[in-house]
């Protein structure tokens, strides 16, 4: 029977999740499945706040994020005043470039550290399935991009001074850039599960937030299409794969269900597949 | 130490280290020898044949370098002068000694300044960024070439472009001043061209090319090309010509889309016109150019010979002098010349704009020509036959002749004549004649001295082009490119790994866990791979019920309330039938794909909010020829549409349209670019509005074509015995936009101005003097209750640059004369001050310099910065008008604004609101004549008490609403008297400007007054930051349609501007915006880290001890 004593203090889990875990009282033993959504949330937020405590603690998140919003605003504010309108479409349009890499450099290490230093056959014997071991670590670097994001809201606060933006428009802007930076995140953490090298983790998760983004590039679809006019195979990947058509449609202020539907499915994929990953290496 | 001094260390270490080496650098830089270069064409290393030319020069070459001070320069220019210096270091340093070199500051002194503006230098305008504003500076960089007792030779603006092969470019330069070279001409014509081949070997030396596909390349050293009736053209052709025309070659293209068989029968002459086998269409797309559809008549026409006997011909347009304007080439033609069937070229603002080209029409048609569909059977040559100019849609001032002018000074200039007539052996041939003069003059400019120098030099340094490649030699290329080294890697991984011989304790391991991993790799890239191909299709399929939600504030994605209740209204008693008549999407271009599936997302979506509409498609390239034939009968033709993937020009002959259909009543909406999907919601709503009611709105457009100033025609026509151009007409692109938009359109001319009785509204750009006879028609169709918009400015500003004044940049304001200052509208109460107005809210255009070297005039296209480039914030629209909803921001360049007399406009029950201001801080110049004064270009002048002040915000745009009076125009002026005594004047009334009697009969309407008429010009209209057309549109919508339609017109995105912000503010929310996050997270680090030291840290789960790898790996 796959049991774990709950209570039991395990390589680097805080004594919380034993707290936590012998609050439940008669529920002391808990299954590896079939757990409640308390139970899932709980184990979710141990392993959260763990990851979250390692960004802080350590100078990840404060460098990522000067780095992160020092570019990414002072891209924007280069030509703020000459363009002098009152709408943050430029920074949207930058945005999806930069996170290809900054947020594979996020993830790279989230799976590949843990198995270099070793720690990740700790992490596996806690009472908690894989998943939720990568829900928590999605989260954790889910807030940390939402902090990557905070920085950019003085942008909101100049424009409103300025004059009247369309809040909605933004608002749409940001929602597409918290589902772009979720997809990218989460197979960015698929990559650094597969892979186990923090390098190779990077490149690949890089290279295919690139894919993503130029497949719905003008200028690339013009040529794919051009090799095989047939095909259309330019044509094919900006409508079936490219984030490009989904996110610029929450750029321009609309939510439509079809791109909902894609970055959660995607989001989903990506983590279902890393979810996988981590019962293979169980296992 | 402690850590943070040994930290501290460490910074002061790498700053130093940092410093040194950015000082070494610097050293360095400067000494040649410690440099290498490695490219072919090296900027400071001599090669031995330009080492050779050098040593063996002739005399001794004086080279003078003027150039700004560095700190000067903009910022992109500061390292010119050095850059220039090491070239000229290094050929004088080859040269032996008979090449030396000078520095020459202009700006130092006045006198210095006007010596070398009288040896040909020239500053130029380069674009700055000051404190996080536009603005503009006046730059020297040119070089003098002295050589020996020959005429000095001048390169004027000397830039990075010209630095790469300065070297190659001097020499050149050397070359044809000492051995003139003459251009080579390369001819693609049909052999029946006699005679302008014999006309071209008297100006160059004549090489035959023949550019049908599959035919010799152009010879490398041909300078300029005629293409007269241009074949069929492939792909190698079009990038062959692209890359001549980009090394600085000349091309000229001739040609029309139609010709003209005359025959005699039963003694009538006939004429029939035929569909020319050519490749016109797909050369005019290739550099943003459009043929004028249909059959061009005009009333200046020549006599063809048929059967013995000369018949006039509206066909065969004539242009005259006057229609002439070849300012910008080298020499005036003065002389008519004939285009027979001529193809009139329509010029696409934003693509030529994108693509680096100003169109430039040398010679047009007259005011009285227009355009008839093309007949499609022989049809008499008679007076009162279908040639009376009466059956024509007015369409004055069509270009026959045009230039497109390149931006970069190294690609060639191209010339397009309507026709191939004026080089046919049937015009007049004899010495002098028009055909020798015209291409006289398109060669003197195409292959000016100076042009032919920068050709040499750039055929020297051009990169050889690439050979032609097929699809599957190019996809070969492409994959090796990518793919050869990642594919070597693997390989080498792979024979690596078969040939590691593992220890025995790791092979039983090896053994279970490769194919495991393997598996699992494999597995979850499939999975991956499917699963994101799944996920593609399943969102796409979503997507197609269209659920979404719209969150931008205008509502600009999601049908208008009205535009349903529009849909409604229509479809309550009788459906509507909607065909989707699209060709198939393998046929469409790319770039039409996307508005296409939004059109079709658009009509599903007034389906679904209980419009009854019946929505068909129909396949267009399936159709039978009777069927194609009853498509054609309603008006639905495919268009050709060109589009370029990788390095193919595909030209696609295509099906873009909407039909709608209630009971007999038919509506077409044409579809041919993407473009033309902008407003397809307000064309729809517009479409179904005329089914319902029948009515085809009528837009009277009136526009006069710009003219030189007396002063001007005088100076540079007059005094050498020319005709002064009568001017082009500018506004084509405004009346295109109207006529796609679905209104009426008809042109009235504001001298013999005739208005149609039906006519909705009436529009009229830019009055000109003499403009009372227009006045008064415009104050009775006010009067009757009908809308106007009058669009005017006082001047156009233009920049010029005299040798006398040292070259420097000064700027006349040439007068406009709508004397709307003067009538009609004082007496209403609203002025149109005649002033130059400024505003501290600018932005940048382009605009061109007149630079004056002797009597001949040259016109540089240079960027503008300055105060009377006005730019109008969408933050000072008026926020309640459907005028300015869906309103970006506008560009008034050299705008003028109106001021309201309040007191009048009550007395005379008007309304004025204003609808468009500048920012409030704005000054003006009371120009009487001569150039602007410097100093009013910085600000506002003291007036006459001493006071500076702003005039704050000024009205651009204005609407009146009331009951508009009829105008009486002024007496004309007593006859002038010369010498005796004047007779006494009879007795007359007093002038009465306004019938004020008239108001009980009149009806109430609008005038809209904008204050800007260069917005509206070809040019501008559809620039891409200040989109004019949106703003001609709404004014259209808002006066000629109910309120409904001119609310949908205005519903589209648009990026909106904000006022004025001063420098400092600018600065202050930039420092917030880049730094203010960056330093509280410093701050919160350093907080955090203070506090660690004292207590365990907040996210610390438990105790760190050594064996706790997970809470070890985040101590810092």
């Amino acid at each position: 029977m796959n049991r774990i004593q709950a209570g039991t203090q395990v390589g680097g889990i805080g004594h919380e999740a034993g707290e936590a875990a012998r609050a439940e009282g008669d529920r002391a033993i808990i299954p590896a499945r079939g757990l409640s959504l308390r139970e899932c949330i709980l184990g979710v937020g141990l392993i959260a706040t763990r990851e979250l405590g390692a960004y802080f603690d350590s100078s990840i998140a404060y460098v990522y994020t000067i780095a992160f919003v020092m570019l990414a605003n002072a891209i924007f504010m280069n030509d703020f005043f000459l363009v002098g309108r009152v709408e943050m479409t430029a920074f949207f349009d930058l945005a999806p470039m930069l996170l290809a890499v900054f947020l594979p450099a996020v993830t790279m290490r989230l799976w590949a550290e843990e198995r270099k230093t070793r720690t990740i056959e700790m992490l596996l014997t806690l009472p908690i399935v894989p998943l939720q071991a990568v829900l928590g670590k999605f989260v954790a670097a889910l807030v940390l991009y939402a902090l990557f994001l905070v920085g950019s809201l003085p942008i909101v606060v100049m424009l409103m001074a300025l004059g009247t933006p369309d809040l909605g428009m933004i608002f749409g802007g940001y929602l597409g850039l918290v589902l772009l930076g979720s997809m990218f995140l989460s197979f960015g953490m698929c990559a650094s599960a597969i892979t186990g090298d923090q390098i190779i983790a990077f490149v690949l998760s890089s290279v295919l937030g690139f894919f993503f983004v130029l497949t719905g590039d003008d200028r690339v679809t013009a040529v794919l299409d051009g090799m095989a006019p047939a095909l259309s195979i330019g044509t094919v990947l900006y409508e079936l794969v490219s984030v490009v058509p989904r996110y610029q449609s929450f750029v321009r202020g609309m939510v439509e269900l079809s791109s909902m539907v894609y970055f959660g499915l995607m989001i989903t994929l990506f983590l279902w597949i890393n979810g996988l990953v981590l019962r293979q290496v169980r296992s | 130490m402690k850590v943070q001094q040994w930290w501290l260390v460490l910074l002061l270490i790498a700053g130093l280290g940092i410093a040194a080496a950015a000082m070494v650098a610097r050293v360095t830089d400067h000494a040649r020898a410690a440099r290498i270069e490695l490219a072919r064409v090296k900027r400071t290393v001599v090669d031995e044949p330009i080492r050779e030319r050098l040593e063996s020069l002739d005399d001794q070459v004086f080279i003078t370098y003027y150039v700004s001070q560095r700190r000067q320069m903009p910022s992109h220019l500061r390292r010119l002068e050095r850059d220039v210096i090491d070239v000229l270091d290094a050929m004088a340093g080859a040269s032996g000694g008979r090449l030396k070199y000078q520095l020459v500051d202009p700006d130092e002194d006045e006198s210095v300044a006007k010596r070398a503006a009288r040896r040909g230098a020239a500053p130029t305008r380069v674009r700055t960024v000051l404190r996080d504003g536009h603005s503009e500076r006046e730059v020297w960089s040119s070089l003098v070439i002295a050589y020996g007792p020959r005429p000095v030779a001048v390169l004027n603006g000397i830039g990075e472009e010209q630095l790469r092969h300065l070297q190659l470019l001097i020499v050149a330069q050397l070359d044809q001043m000492d051995q003139p070279e003459r251009p080579v001409i390369a001819l693609a014509a049909p052999a029946t061209h006699t005679a302008v081949r014999t006309t071209l070997r008297a100006s160059g030396d004549v090489v035959e090319v023949d550019l049908a596909p599959g035919g010799p390349p152009i010879p490398s050293d041909a300078d300029i090309l005629f293409w007269i009736d241009p074949a069929e053209g492939d792909a190698v052709r079009f990038r062959e010509i692209d890359q001549f025309v980009g090394r600085g070659g000349g091309l000229v293209v001739a040609g029309s889309t139609w010709r003209a068989a005359t025959s005699l029968e039963a003694g009538s002459p006939l004429v029939r016109f035929e569909r020319s086998d050519g490749g016109l269409e797909a050369v005019l797309a290739r550099y943003g150019l459009k043929p004028a559809r249909g059959l061009v008549l005009d009333s200046f026409m020549d006599a063809i010979d048929v059967g013995g006997a000369a018949h006039q011909a509206p066909f065969v347009v004539r242009c005259i002098a006057p229609n002439q304007d070849f300012s910008r080439m080298r020499r005036e033609l003065g002389a008519s010349i004939s285009f027979a069937t001529p193809t009139p070229v329509v010029p696409d603002g934003a693509r030529l704009a994108r693509d680096g080209w100003t169109f430039e029409t040398l010679g047009s048609t007259s005011e009285d020509a227009g355009l008839i569909e093309v007949p499609d059977r022989p049809v008499p040559l008679t007076q009162d036959g279908w040639t009376t100019l009466e059956q024509a849609e007015a369409a004055p001032k069509l270009p026959l002749m045009a230039m497109l002018r390149p931006h970069d000074p190294w690609r060639g200039s191209i010339v397009f004549l309507a026709s191939s007539t004026p080089f046919e052996d049937s015009t007049d041939t004899g010495p002098g004649n028009a055909q020798q003069r015209l291409i006289g003059i398109i060669i003197d400019t195409l292959a000016s001295e100076q042009r032919l120098v920068a050709m040499r030099a750039a055929r020297e340094k051009a990169a050889s082009p690439l050979p032609e490649l097929d699809a599957t030699r190019r996809l070969w290329w492409r994959m090796g490119a990518i793919g050869t080294l990642p594919a070597l890697l693997l390989a080498i991984a792979v024979v690596r790994r078969s040939l590691r011989v593992p220890r025995p304790s790791d092979r039983a391991a090896l053994r279970l866990a490769r194919p495991a991993l393997w598996q699992c790799r494999t597995a979850v890239g499939a999975v991956v791979g499917m699963g994101v191909f799944c996920i593609g299709v399943l969102s796409t399929w979503i997507g197609s019920f269209g659920w979404r939600a719209d969150l931008t504030a205008d509502g600009v994605n999601r049908l208008a309330d009205e535009s349903i209740t529009i849909a409604r209204s229509v479809t309550r008693a009788a459906p509507v039938h909607v065909e989707l008549i699209f060709s198939d999407g393998g046929r469409m271009p790319p770039r039409m794909r996307q508005p296409l599936a939004r059109a079709e997302q658009l009509i599903d979506e007034l389906r679904h909010s209980d419009a009854h509409l019946d929505i068909s498609r129909v396949h267009p390239d399936d159709v039978s020829a009777a069927e194609e034939a009853a498509l054609a009968a309603s008006g639905i033709a495919p268009f050709e549409v060109i589009d370029r993937d990788e390095e193919r020009t595909r030209v696609r002959s295509i099906y873009s349209h909407l039909r709608l259909r209630r009971g007999e009543r038919l509506e077409v909406l044409s579809l041919p670019t993407e473009a033309s999907f902008e407003n397809l919601e307000f064309r729809l709503a517009f479409a179904l509005w005329r089914l319902e009611t029948g009515r085809h709105p009528h837009v009277a457009l009136a526009s006069d074509v710009p003219r030189l100033t007396p002063a001007e025609a005088h100076q540079f026509y007059q005094q050498q015995g020319l005709i002064a151009p009568r001017g082009s007409d500018v506004y084509s692109l405004a009346r295109q936009l109207l006529v796609q938009h679905d209104f009426r359109v008809t042109h009235v001319d504001p001298r013999t101005p005739r208005i149609p009785d039906d006519a909705d509204l009436l529009v009229w750009f830019q009055p000109r003097q003499p403009m009372t006879q227009m006045m008064e028609e415009v104050a009775r169709f006010l009067h009757s209750g009908r809308p106007a918009v009058i669009a005017a400015q006082h001047f156009n500003m233009q920049a010029r640059q005299y040798a006398g004044r040292g070259n420097r940049i000064v700027y006349w304001p040439q007068p406009q004369w709508p004397e709307l200052h003067k009538h009609y509208l004082p007496q209403l109460g609203v002025h149109m001050d005649r002033v130059v107005l400024f505003d501290d809210l600018m932005t940048v255009a382009w605009s061109e310099s007149q630079v004056h070297r002797g009597s001949q005039r040259e016109f540089d296209q240079q960027v503008s910065s300055l105060p009377f480039v006005i730019r109008a914030v969408a933050a000072n629209f008026a926020a309640d008008s459907n005028l300015t909803g869906g309103l970006g921001d506008q560009l008034f360049q050299w705008g003028s604004y109106f001021r309201l007399d309040e007191r009048r406009l009550r007395d005379m029950d008007l309304e004025a609101n204003v609808l468009i201001t500048t920012s409030p801080r704005t000054w003006s110049f009371a120009w009487k004549g001569g150039f602007l004064p410097e100093e009013v270009l910085e600000g506002p002048l003291p007036d006459e008490a001493g006071r500076i002040g702003y005039l704050g915000r000024l009205p651009l745009a204005i609407m009146m609403e009331g009951v508009f009076p009829l105008w009486n125009p002024p007496p004309p002026p007593p006859p002038p008297t010369f010498g005796g005594t004047a007779p006494p004047a009879p007795e007359q009334e007093p002038y009465v400007p306004l019938d004020l009697a008239s108001l009980g009969s009149g009806l109430r309407t609008r005038l809209l007054l904008i204050g800007g008429s260069e917005l509206f010009k070809d040019d501008h209209l559809l620039d891409e930051k200040f989109r004019a057309d949106h703003l001609l549109l709404n004014s259209v919508a808002t006066l000629a349609l109910h309120t409904d339609l001119a609310s949908i017109a205005g519903k589209r995105p648009v990026s909106r501007g904000f006022d004025y912000l001063d420098p400092s503010h600018r600065l202050r929310w930039r420092i917030v915006v880049v730094g203010a996050v960056p330093a509280l997270t410093m701050l919160l680090w350093i907080g955090l880290a203070m506090t660690r030291r004292l207590t365990p840290s907040p996210f610390a789960l438990q105790p760190r001890t050594s064996s706790t790898a997970a809470g070890a790996k985040g101590a810092p």
